[in-house]
């Protein structure tokens, strides 16, 4: 009765080679950063990835088809008031694989949040994943409700840039 | 067969399954999108400006603020006890001492949030622990410390201890600030809580 007892061993082996190289294969990360913090901080000192509300507001007149308008706050907040056009692909969605190819795709994605920030990071979050083509809308929903859409003037000295500093510097100084 | 050359096969592939598998990252602190984009959505790494005006105020050494604008920026006015490591400089070798340690809980603030929050999520993909913003920057630490607002209604309770607290930041920070409200002149300084050196009980002290 030597023969079977050679058969399941050889089994044993196979499956568990399979086994082994299945759990290999899955932990290859998938998610992880396909570009470097230095790479991508260079290019942050060199290039700028905002777009202000003026150069948006005037994609969305010319109904410029290169560019996608992307909302990543939560669906009510979207239903609640959106940027023209724009998508929803709330932020704790973004990686997943059914926005994959949208993201791979040739148009110019402009990123939007309640203001900027959230926008900002999930910009930096998709670049070093991989991504290209992003942008971030400066001010947000926020400054596009507020300013270009119930006012229509959206250059208040550049409030929307929130890099910007909005105070006087002088007043606390002379205050000491 | 025998069982020898059965062990061979056996070992043979072991051999090859061990060649096969990925190699093993061991910089594991380096997180992966999945996880930094967790983080995001947690938000643990906001610091606001009324925490950072009472850790100063205490002189607490387990916060190092730091500024992360152009070295023109932080001469003009940054927050006591800041250092200044640009933008630009934030992966260089004297900057990572700073940026890549576990002793004490770095505050990157800028302007606004933007420019901090950029820099902690590079720090972050690097994997480097204890790196905080501080939520608004500058432009809110001018609003809610130096120019603190009165709360609309007196029956919240919480709001009037906020704002004595903050004017009391506020003379603190600028020296001035006490005349304000009528009835914060005399408590302004009141929520300063400078740490008392604790005596040690008995002893031969």
């Amino acid at each position: 009765m030597k023969r079977p007892y050679l058969k399941l061993l050889g089994l044993i082996i196979v499956l568990m080679l399979a086994g082994l190289v299945f759990t290999s294969l899955k932990t290859r990360n998938k998610y992880r950063f396909k570009k470097p913090a230095e790479e991508l901080h260079s290019e942050l000192i060199k290039s700028n990835h905002f777009l202000s509300p003026q150069k948006a507001l005037e994609i969305i007149n010319q109904k410029d088809g290169k560019y996608l308008f992307i909302d990543i706050r939560n669906p009510r907040e979207y239903d609640n008031f959106h940027v023209e056009g724009a998508i929803n692909i709330p932020l704790p969605q973004i990686l997943d694989d059914q926005y994959a190819s949208l993201f791979k795709n040739d148009k110019i994605k402009v990123l939007y949040s309640n203001e900027s920030i959230k926008a900002d990071e999930a910009w930096l979050l998709l670049t070093q994943y991989g991504y290209e083509n992003l942008l971030v809308l400066q001010g947000g929903a926020n400054y596009w409700k507020n300013n270009v859409i119930s006012k229509n003037v959206f250059d208040r000295k550049g409030d929307y840039d929130d890099e910007k500093l909005k105070f006087d510097i002088s007043k606390i100084k002379s205050a000491r | 067969m025998s069982t020898r050359v059965i062990l061979t096969i056996v070992f043979i592939s072991f051999g090859l399954i061990a060649a096969i598998l990925p190699e093993k990252d061991y910089s594991s602190q380096e997180l992966d999108a999945k996880q930094l984009l967790h983080e995001i959505q947690v938000e643990n790494y906001m610091i606001s400006a009324d925490e950072i005006a009472e850790a100063l105020i205490n002189e607490d050494p387990e916060y190092q603020l730091i500024d992360v604008r152009s070295e023109e920026e932080f001469k003009q006015y940054s927050l006591p006890g800041a250092i200044n490591i640009p933008f630009e400089k934030l992966f260089d070798e004297e900057s990572l001492a700073y940026i890549d340690q576990i002793a004490r809980k770095n505050v990157f603030y800028s302007n606004g949030t933007t420019k901090a929050s950029e820099a902690w999520m590079l720090a972050k993909q690097k994997g480097f622990q204890n790196n905080y913003i501080l939520r608004g920057g500058l432009n809110n630490w001018y609003k809610t410390i130096i120019e603190p607002n009165e709360p609309a209604s007196a029956d919240d309770v919480e709001a009037y201890y906020e704002y004595q607290a903050r004017l009391g930041a506020k003379q603190f920070f600028t020296g001035q600030g006490a005349a304000q409200s009528s009835g914060a002149k005399k408590k302004a300084r009141a929520p300063i809580k400078r740490k008392k050196k604790k005596m040690v009980a008995g002893g031969c002290s």
